[in-house]
């Protein structure tokens, strides 16, 4: 993506990545000596996508509510480096779209981007400045002096992910971005993010909704009961972890036998099976054509999918319960 | 501190704007001139005669004799009255704007924003500093229209409107309305913190005004409540009126009407200012301690015990 001339000043210089700006190390918190975050350490890199991932009340509020310094870790260290050199986590270098959402109904919109901007610390003029830029971009530039409570709720959604942005931060938290919105405007903030990305601006995601972190996020960490489940680049997780899944239509073939048969040899995990159709799990290590080679001597196989795994299931699998979305 | 400034602007601004302050604010000097009104209609009867009788002259040699015998002026009665009745309202409303003010920021979530930004110390500070600043925006007001009254309508009254102010000015208290003031602001801060630690305890602005009422409303109040008893002569360095000299919600309206009609000894107003600053200080920090905790606490009003918990930890 061509930055245009508004855009320029936030590109930050690249040579310089696979560097990481925020580094974890061994954060725990406890609340009434329940742990909420237990002994969770991960890197995130300057410039890339961040997922942070976790069923409800796994811990992720309070791990980006320590990574933003609002609480103070029971133990561990969580450093922060620009430029190479550790800093404090000050307001500037950190933006924040919180899950639970809400501003100040009776203010204008125009005055409240501009509060925010500069309590972290960007000079008033280019507050200003900037707020009519993303106002504009997010089609609410009608919108700078109305009071908020005037605006839609997924303009006020809009509003508040401008808030995040507006100070051209280092590290902007994203909060389920993406729930309440209607489809174009989820599709513009997957947009929005992917650009502010590419920017150079480092982006932690958290989101319920697979295929927007699927789709985004270079390395995810999934957190489960305060601890670490699963960390690392996406693409290899879904190697390693995944098992594909198949499905199959199929004629002249009895389901009792094809029963028999796909547990007697172990190469597929039933799902489903009933007459003429069937899902089913590839073990890890068995190649579809092994499970098809079978197939065509006792089956007529009418239609066959493998499908690779999604970010979802392999969720779903380690967090054993369905997420709501 | 800049942040809490910037805090407090924000704040501020934003108060003077809100139509319940702007309702709020204009009714009381309305009431104000109703009283006013019907006073100058009562004017053609008794009351005109005893107003009039207001000879400056006499009042002059008056507080004269009683400056002579070491005895308080009347001034100082009167001054300490509007000022204990300022303080109380100021207090109340700026205490109940705080309290109001940070349920609402927790209930919109608004919130989660600014601790990304600001910590929490400097938030209650900002919010102390515009909630103190609009109290007393509130209070230069009715001070105004209070004075602009009384040289409006006194002249209807028959009273010598200018003489009265002169020998008001001539004859005031300058010591004792600067500790009149020194209290008032420690008043303050300590129903504020106060305040603002109750707020980040709830849920909603209704699930605490009991609580309310019984924390800041009542001590509050009390020294006006009992006035009657504390204004004795015997009573002025009377049990009563110690004890309540020693609670800090109850010092500031105490001590300025016992400063306004005694010469009370030094070191008894030094342990009082120094019990208050102490337990604003104390009341700060509690604050500041429950506030981390409570404000991102959502759903429920917090009780006592859990509160009990967050201060010690």
């Amino acid at each position: 993506m061509n930055p245009t001339p508004e855009t320029m000043h936030a590109e930050i210089d690249r040579s310089a990545s696979a560097s990481s700006l925020l580094r974890v190390d061994g954060v725990t918190k406890a609340f009434d000596r329940v742990k909420a975050v237990s002994d969770v350490s991960l890197d995130v890199q300057r410039g890339e996508i961040f997922g942070l991932l976790g069923p409800n009340g796994a811990g992720k509020t309070t791990l980006i509510r320590m990574l933003l310094g609002i609480f103070r870790p029971d133990a561990g260290t969580i450093r922060v480096e620009v430029d190479g050199a550790a800093q404090a986590l000050r307001p500037e270098i950190v933006g924040y779209l919180p899950e639970e959402r809400g501003l100040y109904e009776d203010r204008r919109v125009g005055d409240t981007l501009h509060y925010f901007a500069t309590l972290h610390d960007m000079p008033a003029q280019r507050a200003r400045e900037r707020a009519l830029y993303w106002l504009d971009r997010l089609g609410l530039a009608d919108q700078l002096h109305s009071p908020l409570k005037e605006l839609s709720k997924g303009m006020q959604q809009k509003v508040q992910f401008i808030v995040a942005v507006l100070h051209d931060p280092e590290l902007v938290v994203l909060d389920e971005p993406f729930s309440g919105l209607d489809p174009p405007s989820q599709d513009l903030f997957q947009e929005l993010i992917q650009e502010l990305s590419d920017q150079g601006m480092t982006v932690l995601l958290s989101s319920h909704q697979m295929n927007f972190v699927e789709s985004l996020c270079d390395r995810v960490f999934v957190i489960h009961r305060g601890e670490q489940v699963l960390y690392g680049d996406l693409a290899q997780i879904k190697r390693e972890r995944g098992e594909d899944l198949v499905l199959l239509r199929y004629r002249h073939a009895d389901p009792t036998e094809l029963d028999l048969w796909l547990r007697g040899e172990n190469l597929a995990r039933i799902a489903k099976l009933e007459p003429g159709r069937a899902e089913l799990v590839l073990p890890k290590g068995v190649a579809p054509n092994e499970l098809l080679r079978g197939l065509i001597e006792r089956v007529e196989v009418e239609e066959l999918t493998v499908t690779k795994p999604s970010l979802h299931r392999i969720f779903v699998d380690i967090v054993g319960q369905e997420i709501p979305t | 501190m800049r942040r809490a400034l910037q805090v407090a602007r924000w704040e501020f601004v934003g108060t003077l704007g809100n139509r319940q302050f702007i309702v709020f604010t204009t009714f009381i000097p309305l009431l104000m001139l109703g009283f006013g009104f019907v006073f100058s209609l009562l004017g053609t009867t008794g009351i005109r005669e005893s107003l009039a009788g207001l000879d400056p002259e006499s009042l002059r040699q008056q507080f004269e004799q009683t400056a002579a015998m070491g005895q308080e002026p009347a001034i100082s009665l009167i001054l300490a009255l509007i000022l204990a009745f300022i303080f109380i309202f100021v207090v109340l409303f700026s205490g109940t704007f705080v309290l109001q003010n940070i349920v609402r920021e927790k209930q919109s979530r608004a919130i989660e924003l600014l601790l990304a930004a600001v910590s929490p110390r400097q938030l209650i500070a900002g919010k102390i500093l515009a909630f103190g600043g609009i109290g007393l925006v509130q209070a230069l007001i009715w001070v105004a229209v209070g004075l602009a009254l009384f040289m409006t309508v006194g002249p209807y009254l028959g009273m010598p409107v200018w003489p009265l102010l002169s020998l008001m000015l001539a004859f005031m208290p300058w010591t004792k309305l600067a500790l009149f003031l020194l209290f008032f602001a420690l008043g303050y801060l300590f129903i504020a913190s106060l305040s603002a630690g109750m707020g980040s305890t709830m849920n909603d602005v209704f699930s605490g005004q009991q609580l309310q009422g019984l924390v800041v409303t009542f001590p509050v109040m009390l020294p006006l409540l009992v006035a009657t008893v504390i204004l004795q002569p015997d009573n002025v360095m009377g049990t009563l009126a110690r004890v309540l000299s020693l609670i800090p919600p109850t010092i500031p309206g105490t001590m300025m009407l016992r400063l306004a009609i005694a010469e009370l000894p030094w070191w008894e107003v030094a342990f009082s200012l120094v019990v208050l600053a102490g337990g604003t200080l104390a009341m700060m920090r509690l604050a500041g301690k429950i506030f981390e905790v409570g404000m991102l606490m959502y759903g429920k009003t917090a009780n006592m015990t859990e509160i009990w918990r967050w201060m010690r930890g």
